[in-house]
């Protein structure tokens, strides 16, 4: 992997670099001007941490009042601003940034052997263009709230409502740029910053699946900007390009907003599904089965992931011809995903497995990812989708890929590399403990949802019939146990800065590029540009092949 | 765990063991690597501008399909003098923006400077005459929306073919010019049959009406007036508008450009923001290339005024 | 960069320009002549051509590397595969 040869002995204790890039410069400035890759990484990390705490909030105003029959915490005005501001601040300001913004900022030009992202300066611009968007959105929370559910159908959004919809809505616009420029520079960066010897097929799967998700972080957000915008217009000039009294055409927003929306949700699987194929291979000391398999599928589901979103409107007036064709490809965007999953789990057969944390991690997603992706062939049915659309059983089908799957592999991104990005290891009791209580607290929460779908009860609604009562309870007390699991990491993570055991270059004895500079890397990376000779994945020898020595 | 070397990190520092171009950044190894990134970078770009205006085709696409006629009347009220006018303007200035690189990939700072200041004057001009047009329908009240009264203007209601009432002042002043029989003609032809999409205008409980099924509130204009013409005009203003906006933005990076080119920042081995800013210009001149067909150009051959 | 030598880069800016006033004047022309149906897909067809003479010589697209141009196919597939596939359900719609 690189030139030079020598073997370095594991010493008892490591010790930590004196200069990286944390302590490079300790100035205010030199964090909110910066330009290296790794620091815009940790203010992102920073900044969606705030926004998923306020998103939690939001889900434990919705699970606390679910557990009665009753609407009796809050008003059905107030339970659609919850829920609502839940959706917006998980999808927007959470899920659609998460791994690519924080890992992918921090390890993609690491994992390519380059010095930055080709673009440092748009990098930083993306991330105070998503600071700003956070702001306009907090603010349209703070000063009223909104109440249109996170898809914003018209003509409530652009007419009824009474709440801050273009607040929010913009800020929603503004952070769509964000995430456009993000997409566009992992983009260039993969073609054309590669490291000499760096091919195609010898890159990390984790670029793959970020290169896949920036195609549709380019070609997608910009449909839903131009939505927002038209729905920004109607809002506040009462013309009618969405308003059926004044000629409009709901359904048309329908089709413009899931246009993005869609494959959005692949934006916020793939770098998911990019972690898992880095932490199986390491923790089964293995090579990945079926590299080029993986690789491609993850652009098949970016090409695909554009042809399918009418099932968001089966049920909404469209020609029952076009949702046939939808439906039809909705089931074969699913196969590129059971690729992956077949080849994950061929990577586990025999090999040597270590169950560390964030191995656990990979198992919890491997499961449930599977669960969620099966339920949505489920909805992909128009038969069945009739039945169950707009009911718990979609809830809970996306919180299984969303949380159980993209979340899931967060979390196991983040102790996957944690080391690397601050140099400690944290302590791995309290965060085995965690990854079992997500796993529970998870399955606790939403298997449920399953049933509660199936059996009728509509989403978005504050109260419902007594015999789903049951259910719920069960439901909110998942919720409880999720709460804690997700509590904890920032417990043990933050004590692990000061207080965790120097990690080493490569704590994990993992393969890659990224693992072989030190814990916390220097500013620059790599002082001199690497020169790849091998694949990726080198654990062992091939199916067949024998090494001498 | 044998066999895997591991890069030893160096001293911190950074030595110029080579020299390299002055707007060499850092993070690249060559110019060409700085120069192909850049280059990629903003067709990367323009590709997302390409999906950013087309969710406006696509609403323009749908909704002409569903309002043909309207559409089609509405696009006769536009000057088509003045479109074509503007759509050589915009070609003429694709023609100094390419003269423009030109000149800065040979080194000429004074004939870069000449096309960009010429660049920047024939988007004035585009500008100028979009203040105009859009000022004509103004006074035609052809601005969508209820009207409102901001002082110095004040917007009518938005009024296009009326009927069921009293018709549009604009309506009344061809009457006066001496078109009714033109006019009456139109309103022989009402859309009484709705046809498939229009139906998507009627609400439960609704009767059809003469023109289509709009709630009639006390039959204010806007109410009466023929069911997608406010929608063409909504699109019309959000659609050259958007256009428009990014000729703003062109004209506030060519004052940059023609800065830097001032300075000397340009040369033949370094020309590449104004290479890319003409991508961006061209890319800005092909939308206008389809919009003027589309806004302008709907059923002329229909005879309307 | 292009790869015609200057003086034949600037002719070539020339003729494009010509040919596009030429183009715009067609449109124009065809507008008012009763083509039936044909109207609109003539002056889209226009359209076409005069934004591809563009895109080839005014951006250079026609002197690109070969990533330039898949990049430019791939926004035009996908502005396709939007209007494609939106015009599928507005149009089928008569047929339920």
């Amino acid at each position: 992997m690189s030139t030079v040869t020598s073997h370095i002995i594991h010493k008892e204790a490591e010790v930590m670099p004196e200069v990286h890039y944390l302590n490079a410069d300790h100035s205010l400035k030199s964090w909110l001007l910066t330009i290296d890759h790794k620091r815009i990484a940790i203010l992102y990390m920073l900044t969606i941490t705030v926004f998923f705490f306020v998103g939690g909030a939001m889900a434990t105003l919705v699970r606390l009042e679910l557990l009665t029959p009753a609407g009796d915490l809050l008003q059905s005005d107030s339970y659609n601003k919850a829920f609502t501001l839940h959706g917006v601040m998980m999808v927007f300001f959470f899920l659609v940034p998460s791994i690519p913004a924080t890992l992918g900022n921090f390890l993609l030009p690491m994992m390519l052997g380059c010095k930055d992202l080709a673009f440092p300066r748009i990098n930083l611009l993306s991330w105070y263009l998503f600071v700003i968007g956070g702001t306009f959105a907090l603010y349209g929370m703070i000063t009223g709230g909104l109440d249109t559910g996170w898809t914003f159908y018209t003509p409530f959004s652009t007419t009824y409502s009474n709440t801050n919809v273009i607040t929010v809505g913009l800020g929603i616009f503004v952070a769509g740029f964000a995430s456009i420029l993000t997409g566009l520079n992992f983009i260039v960066t993969t073609h054309r910053m590669r490291a000499p010897g760096m091919t195609w097929m010898r890159m990390p799967l984790f670029v793959w699946s970020h290169y896949a998700t920036s195609l549709i972080m380019i070609l997608g957000t910009p449909v839903i900007a131009i939505t927002m915008v038209l729905v920004v217009l109607e809002r506040a000039l009462h013309i009618g390009i969405f308003d059926p009294k004044l000629g409009g055409d709901p359904v048309l927003f329908q089709h413009m907003f899931w246009f993005y929306s869609h494959p959005a949700v692949y934006i916020m699987i793939l770098p998911g599904m990019g972690v898992i194929s880095e932490v199986i291979p390491a923790f089964s000391h293995k090579r990945i089965f079926g590299y080029k398999a993986v690789a491609f599928s993850s652009l098949a589901i970016a090409v695909f992931g554009f042809l399918v979103w009418a099932h968001h409107l089966f049920v909404a007036g469209i020609s029952i011809y076009a949702a046939l064709v939808f439906s039809f490809v909705s089931f074969l965007v699913a196969i590129p995903s059971a690729i992956k999953v077949f080849n994950w789990s061929a990577t586990l057969y025999k090999g040597s497995i270590r169950f560390d944390t964030p191995m656990l991690y990979a198992f919890a997603f491997l499961g449930l990812f599977t669960i969620g992706g099966l339920t949505g062939l489920f909805l992909a049915a128009l038969g069945i989708d009739v039945h169950v659309t707009d009911t718990y059983f979609v809830v809970a089908h996306f919180h299984y890929v969303m949380v159980g799957g993209m979340v899931v592999a967060y979390l196991c991104g983040i102790h996957f590399w944690w080391p690397k990005i601050t140099g400690r290891i944290y302590p791995e009791f309290p965060a085995r403990l965690a990854a079992i209580l997500v796993f529970v607290g998870f399955n606790l929460t939403f298997f449920p949802q399953f049933i509660l779908g199936y059996l009728g009860m509509p989403r978005r609604y504050h109260a419902y019939p007594e015999e789903f009562q049951v259910f719920n309870v069960l439901s909110s007390a998942g919720a409880s146990v999720l709460a804690v699991a997700f509590l904890l990491p920032m417990i043990y993570l933050i004590w692990s800065l000061k207080y965790g055991k120097v990690a080493g270059p490569n704590p994990w004895q993992a393969y890659g590029l990224e693992w072989e500079t030190s814990s916390p890397p220097p500013t620059h990376n790599f002082e001199h540009t690497p020169v790849v000779t091998t694949e990726a994945y080198s654990y062992g020898p091939k199916e067949g092949e024998v090494t001498l020595g | 765990m044998a066999n895997r070397p591991i890069v030893l990190d160096e001293a911190p520092g950074h030595e110029h063991g080579h020299s390299h171009h002055p707007m060499q950044q850092h993070h690249f190894d060559t110019m060409e690597q700085q120069y192909s990134s850049s280059s990629f970078g903003m067709w990367v770009f323009l590709i997302q501008e390409i999906m950013f205006f087309g969710g406006l085709f696509v609403a323009y696409l749908v909704y002409r399909h569903t309002y043909y006629n309207a559409f089609g009347e509405a696009s006769s009220t536009l000057s088509i003098k003045l479109g074509a006018f503007n759509t050589v303007v915009l070609i003429m200035s694709s023609l100094t923006m390419a003269l423009a690189v030109n000149a800065a990939q040979l080194g000429r700072r004074f004939l870069l400077m000449l096309f960009l200041v010429a660049t920047m004057v024939l988007g004035t001009i585009f500008l100028g005459v979009k203040v105009i047009e859009y000022h004509d329908k103004y006074t035609e009240a052809h601005i969508p929306g209820s009207g409102a009264d901001l002082g110095i203007i004040k917007i009518q209601p938005f009024c296009f073919h009326a009927t069921a009432g009293p018709p549009c002042a604009a309506d009344e002043e061809e009457h006066s010019a001496g078109k009714a029989e033109n006019h009456s003609m139109q309103q022989a032809t009402p859309e009484t049959a709705p046809a498939p999409g229009e139906t998507l205008t009627a609400s439960a409980g609704q009767q059809p009406g003469e023109h289509g099924d709009i709630q009639a509130a006390a039959g204010s204009p806007r109410e009466r007036s023929m069911p997608g013409a406010e929608i063409y005009f909504s699109l019309y203003f959000a659609m050259t508008g958007m256009h428009a906006l990014h000729m703003i933005i062109g004209m506030g990076l060519l004052l940059w450009l023609l800065w830097n080119a001032y300075r000397g920042l340009y040369t033949a081995e370094y020309f590449t923001p104004v290479e890319n800013f003409g991508l961006y210009w061209h890319f800005v001149d092909i939308i206008w290339i389809y919009l003027f067909p589309l806004l302008y150009l709907i059923n002329r051959h229909l005879g309307h005024h | 960069m292009s790869a015609h030598s200057h003086e034949g880069a600037r002719k070539t800016y020339y003729l494009v320009f010509f040919a596009l006033l030429v183009g715009t004047g067609l449109t124009v022309f065809a507008a008012f002549q009763n083509l039936g149906i044909f109207n609109a897909p003539v002056a889209l067809g226009i359209a076409g051509i005069k934004a591809i003479l563009v895109g080839l010589f005014f951006m250079h697209i026609k002197d690109s590397n070969r990533l330039t141009k898949v990049t430019v196919l791939a926004g035009i597939f996908w502005l396709g595969i939007l209007f494609v596939l939106v015009l599928t359900d507005y149009l089928s719609r008569p047929w339920s």
